[in-house]
């Protein structure tokens, strides 16, 4: 399924950078199994499923489509849209209910708001993000709902610019849920029902035991981050021997914000997923079995699980990455790595490019962080410099590892880059990143990594020095320079 | 000992592949007769090259004598030492020239890490070991941003890394596939410089993609210094360049075969596993299967590849953490094999992916080895030690040690009993993991065929390789497939693939352009430059005209998207139908309105080899055939009464009705309950399933069949 929608998608966005996920769910919306390309998209998926559950469960027929990018209803950001696919098969006893679903999730280049490729720096309402789909039916009984949608996609304060494309995009999702809706009726066929809901139900307790084991080991701990604007993450994690459970707690978080730097539920669970994942050295299944030994408190109203209609663009991309670090810090396991995506968009009318930039990891106990590497919640690929400057007017001047970026310590962080774009159109150009002003840290005596650094060096000379989130109008012969933040170092040097 | 078409030079034929472990020789005598060898493909203490030794013990030619090679007219070798090497990061040393700006470029690559749920992240070692950048600079439409600067700074650090010793050197410049004037004038000054093997990336893969390009390039002067060494090696051994001397040929990774002059590094990443399609396909063919799945399963990992009328390839792979872009064989490995580790974690059957390799190997093998996938065959009967070569042991003539795998497996079970408080037996302990080991070969093959839109029902599961035999019922069952086909030489079919296949060479080059009518002229100038290029090649290797085939594509894809589909070459409203059928069947929708981008064309000149005469056997055995034993198999949640059969007492018209064991030479072929063998008249071995297997046909172990989920990640 990760494969099919790879090879339909054809979005720059979702083609290139292999921004999408796939997965599986049973019955009640459970996570069976996903094809993660992208952590962040990990686990969240289910939430956006229980709701349609939730909303129509009991009108769902076969040749039923759904699409939904709700970041109040287990969306990540509006452009992440989740189209599901519930599951019948004939031989099933009882037609009311789908027996399982199928979802794909996939970065859409552009579903409307104040900026062109719906990652405004500025926004402050979800409305200026874009167009909100709340399990919208994008087929009905095998029928694609094309001019219902466009309407929707077209209407509102900010519709989307290039309706074609998010049509192309929906259909290779919906091509991609497809083939997976067949793999399940031939695993049924092969198997029998029973068998398969059976197995359904071991994997998620095979994943529930492997979370369990590494809870076993842990210690308790605590954090507090502070992000550039100074807001703060505070987590406190507990662990409880006797029954292996962990208890997550996020009480002390700074409340909801007028920018776009919260992050949806979905998005902190995402991540408590993602980071006791990679504790588990072993390949596991990666389902809803994972989280049921972890209780986590989110305080509702906490820029970690906003209220309608907070601004929610940059919670994905950046807050996500800083609780990954806040998690690791907890845990004292790992020194922060660059802590931020560095999310570029430019664009005028005819172009509308987005990329996130790599950056340093940070250095554990037994090792060294990685140079130049995608970190945590994301890991996107980049577009390669031949065909950036085929499709736009842009010339990549550089793109180096950024030297002496990594924290210093017994292990020393990985390096950031230094990623240097020339224009050769006027454009608008936007950045929003983090650890623009605060280090990432280092652990036990380890140095943080280096800031990053963001600036527009104009065609005479003069420099801009720009902040984290910045939105600036570019000229012909204009530079945007982005030198990404170095991961932190583990232990003191001696 | 079967007859081929006799040589019309009344000289041997030595089909050779060099593989990881054992170096498969077929050889053609001066009458047509084919001889088989297997020898190992390292032993130093008894010779120094494996292909030149099998020569050697086919010929009876002592080590101190010369091969008499007036008597061979030709070698024909498929070889993994550039595929070891680059494994082993053990290639030339080698020096990158790169535009500034992009010295880490290659490193950095697509930024990406290659496993997300790492805490370390260890990405693969470069292959280069200096860089110099070059000011310089292309736009993407050809304008000279920078003009070549050829200051004394840069000639200098040239000489300083050719007087630290490095001899080879790729020089990858921004969109120098395309406008190559700056690389050609930079290939110029680093061979008068001294560089003896010289990449240039508009050459190796005038394909567009820095990051890819590079890669390829850098592989091919990191490789193709290494392989010149061996080829020369092996030619002098062969006195090639003499009068009456061989023809010496290498297999390239896209399955034609080309002079050991023209082999270059970056072709010869497959060059074995490609002999093993092209012998998958030819006897298939033979045998009259045109659809076919190709299953070659080792005892480390398992090839699979699908055909279904023409070659299939890929033109940007991965390999060793370096992406490649050169035309090759689509061939799918999983790491699964015959010596695949078994291992139970408290809750889950686990299979592999580590191997327990030639040494210790499997249980059974008597080196102390782990229990493995061959150990589940001998503990459920379908592996008969009396049937098995015996060549265990300190001195190498034991048989294989069922007692062992009896005991361990005994031991397991009661682990498992004691866990999961069940009763589970050893023989269902066996079969449980067994049925992991199927899973995970059979996804491999979805991946490539249901995955794609092709209907793996309509196709034949042609099985080679060692343990291929043992599993082929159970593979095509998870499958649904009802008919497997086992050549005689289905243990060296990669050698015999080798002989039998065709010369060829492949040219490709960007055009990136709409498909328009305007575009016209642009591709045929271009195909017409690369097909000279291809003919002459070919022309060069002796090929005549009327016997050279020449193929034109167009690889085309939705503008905006980045996966191509290759199409025949043709006008614009063929090559649209086409593509839009591929990609309907591939992806199940089109974009009707959508511009189709003309990403490269390429050309395939084929030079023919005839296909071998498999010559009818006569019946001689009038009375009906009889088993030489009889055995308990346990399969299907049953022990099974099971007859044996030597593969070489059956005949033409022989059927065999499932459970039964065909023994040759090579391996075990299991004939499940509910399938029937055949023998045809060319000694073919056909399974066809006669019965439907009951639902659940494995007994479920206490997992969940986690590959069979339509969701695995990447290949």
């Amino acid at each position: 399924m990760g494969i099919t929608l790879q090879n339909t998608s054809y979005s720059v966005n979702i083609k290139e950078r292999l921004d999408f996920s796939c997965a599986i769910f049973d019955q009640q919306g459970q996570l069976v199994a996903n094809a993660p390309h992208i952590p962040v998209h990990l686990g969240s998926m289910s939430e956006s499923v229980r709701s349609l559950i939730h909303a129509h469960g009991n009108t769902l027929k076969s040749g039923d489509v759904y699409v939904s990018n709700n970041p109040y209803n287990g969306g990540t950001h509006l452009p992440d849209i989740t189209v599901i696919t519930p599951v019948f098969w004939q031989g099933q006893p009882d037609q009311s209910q789908p027996l399982f679903y199928v979802a794909s999730r996939g970065h859409h280049a552009d579903i409307g708001g104040i900026t062109p490729g719906s990652m405004p720096p500025y926004s402050v309402t979800v409305e200026q993000e874009g167009v909100l789909l709340n399990n919208f039916q994008l087929v009905h009984q095998g029928q694609f709902r094309e001019a219902e949608l466009l309407q929707v996609l077209t209407s509102g304060a900010y519709p989307v610019r290039n309706p074609t494309q998010n049509l192309a995009d929906l259909q290779a999702q919906i091509a991609a849920n497809e083939r997976g809706v067949q793999e399940l009726h031939r695993m049924v066929e092969h198997y029998g029902l029973e068998t398969v809901q059976q197995y359904m139900q071991y994997v998620q307790e095979n994943a529930e035991e492997s979370v369990r084991r590494v809870i076993e080991v842990l210690r308790d701990g605590n954090f507090h981050y502070v992000m550039d604007n100074g807001s703060e993450i505070r987590v406190a994690i507990t662990i409880n021997h006797a029954n292996r459970t962990a208890q997550i707690d996020f009480t002390g978080t700074s409340p909801q914000q007028a920018t776009n730097l919260n992050a949806p539920l979905a998005i902190c669970k995402a991540v408590v997923l993602y980071v006791f994942r990679t504790l588990v050295e072993d390949d596991i299944p990666l389902n809803a079995g994972c989280l049921k030994p972890l209780k986590m408190i989110i305080p509702e109203g906490c820029f970690l699980n906003p209220r309608y209609p907070a601004a929610v663009v940059a919670g994905n991309v950046e807050t996500s990455q800083a609780i990954a670090n806040a998690l690791y810090g907890a845990l004292g396991v790992m020194a922060a790595a660059q802590g931020t995506m560095n999310n570029f968009t430019f664009g005028n009318e005819r172009h509308q490019y987005y990329e996130t930039i790599c950056g340093g990891s940070g250095a554990g106990a037994t090792f060294n962080g990685t140079d130049a590497v995608q970190t945590h919640m994301t890991n996107s690929r980049l577009t390669d410099p031949e065909v950036l400057e085929w499709r736009f007017p842009v010339l990549v001047e550089k793109f180096a590892i950024r030297p002496q970026s990594g924290g210093k310590g017994a292990h020393s962080g990985g390096n950031g880059v230094i990623r240097r774009i020339r224009f050769r159109e006027a454009m608008t150009a936007a950045i929003l990143s983090g650890h623009r002003v605060i280090p990432p840290f280092g652990l036990q005596g380890g140095e943080p990594g280096l800031v990053g650094r963001n600036a527009v060096e104009r065609r005479d000379g003069t420099v801009e020095l720009l902040s984290s989130r910045a939105e600036v109008q570019i000229q012909p012969g204009d530079v945007f320079v982005i030198e990404t933040p170095g991961g932190g170092g583990f232990g003191a040097l001696d | 000992m079967a007859h081929s078409n006799p040589s019309e030079t009344g000289r041997w034929q030595f089909w050779i592949d060099r593989g990881g472990t054992f170096t498969d020789v077929v050889a053609r005598c001066p009458n047509g007769e084919i001889i088989v060898h297997k020898l190992l493909s390292e032993n130093p203490a008894r010779y120094s090259d494996a292909p030149i030794q099998g020569i050697r013990d086919v010929l009876g030619i002592p080590a101190d004598v010369p091969i008499p090679s007036e008597q061979i007219e030709a070698v024909k070798m498929g070889t993994t030492v550039a595929t070891n090497a680059l494994l082993e990061r053990k290639g030339d040393r080698t020096l990158l020239l790169i535009t500034k700006g992009f010295r880490d470029a290659l490193r950095i690559g697509y930024q990406n890490r290659p496993n997300i749920f790492a805490r370390h992240i260890v990405l693969p070692e470069m292959l280069y070991e200096q860089v110099i950048e070059v000011e310089e600079r292309y736009t993407a439409d050809g304008e000279v941003l920078t003009p070549l600067q050829l200051d004394n700074s840069l000639i200098e650090s040239l000489q300083s890394a050719y007087a630290a010793g490095i001899r080879a050197c790729a020089i990858v410049l921004m969109h120098g596939y395309r406008y190559s004037d700056h690389e050609q004038h930079m290939a110029a000054i680093v061979r008068e410089i001294g560089f003896t093997q010289v990449s240039v990336s508009h050459t190796v893969s005038p394909l567009m993609k820095l990051v890819s390009r590079g890669d390829t390039t850098i592989v091919d002067a990191y490789l193709s210094p290494i392989l010149r060494r061996y080829v020369d090696r092996v030619a002098a051994e062969l006195s090639c360049g003499t009068g009456t001397s061989p023809k010496l040929m290498f297999m390239q990774s896209n399955g034609g075969l080309t002079d050991a002059a023209l082999f270059q590094g970056k072709d010869s990443i497959l060059s074995g596993p490609a002999g093993g399609i092209v012998g998958a396909v030819k006897t298939s063919a033979l045998a009259g299967f045109n659809k076919m799945i190709g299953f070659d399963m080792g005892g480390t990992s398992t090839d699979v590849s699908h055909f279904n009328g023409t070659y299939e390839r890929t033109f940007e792979t991965e390999v060793a953490g370096v992406r490649l872009r050169a035309p090759m064989m689509a061939i799918h490995t999983v790491a699964a094999g015959g010596g695949s580790i078994l291992r139970f974690d408290g809750s889950r059957y686990r299979v592999g992916p580590a191997s327990a390799g030639a040494y210790p190997g499997p249980a059974c093998y008597r080196g102390g080895g782990p229990l493995t996938v061959t150990d589940c065959n001998v503990m459920l009967g379908k592996l008969q030690a009396d049937f098995f070569p015996s060549v265990f042991g300190s001195e190498g003539n034991l048989p294989l040690d069922g007692a062992i795998v009896r005991q361990q497996f005994a031991e397991l079970a009661a682990e498992i009993s004691q866990i999961t408080e069940s009763q589970t037996t050893p023989e269902q302990v066996a079969a449980g993991f067994l049925a992991i080991a199927i899973d995970k070969m059979a996804n491999a093959i979805k991946k490539i065929s249901i995955q794609r839109g092709y209907d793996v029902t309509e196709y034949t599961l042609c099985c080679f390789g060692g343990a291929g035999g043992q599993h082929a019922c159970l593979i095509a069952e998870a499958l649904g497939m009802t008919q497997i086909f086992l050549h005689p030489y289905a243990g060296v079919l990669s050698a015999y693939g080798i002989g039998l296949a065709d010369l060829r060479s492949l040219k490709e080059k960007a055009v990136e352009t709409p498909l328009t009518e305007a575009a016209m002229p642009l591709l045929h100038k271009t195909l017409e430059a690369l097909a000279n290029e291809a003919q002459s090649e070919l022309s060069a290797q002796g090929v005549a005209p009327d016997q050279m085939q020449v193929l034109l594509k167009s690889h085309l894809r939705y503008e905006g998207t980045d996966s191509a589909l290759i199409v025949t070459f043709g006008n614009p409203a063929a090559m649209r139908t086409e593509f839009e059928q591929a990609y309907q069947q591939r992806y199940g929708f089109v974009m009707a309105h959508k511009t189709l981008i003309v990403e490269a064309v390429s050309v395939e000149a084929i030079g023919q080899t005839p296909a071998p005469a498999e010559p009818l056997l006569p019946v001689t055995r009038l009375t009906p055939l009889k088993p030489v034993g009889a055995v308990q198999i346990y399969t299907k949640g049953n022990w099974h009464e099971t007859p044996i059969y030597q593969r070489s007492d059956l005949q033409s018209g022989d059927q065999i009705i499932g459970a039964a064991l065909i023994i040759e030479p090579t391996g075990t072929n299991v004939v499940e309950p509910g399938w029937t063998a055949y023998l045809t008249s060319r000694s073919h071995l056909i399974l066809k399933q006669t019965q439907q297997p009951p639902v659940s046909p494995h007994s479920p172990p206490p997992y969940f069949p986690t590959p069979h989920l339509p969701t695995s990640p990447l290949p």
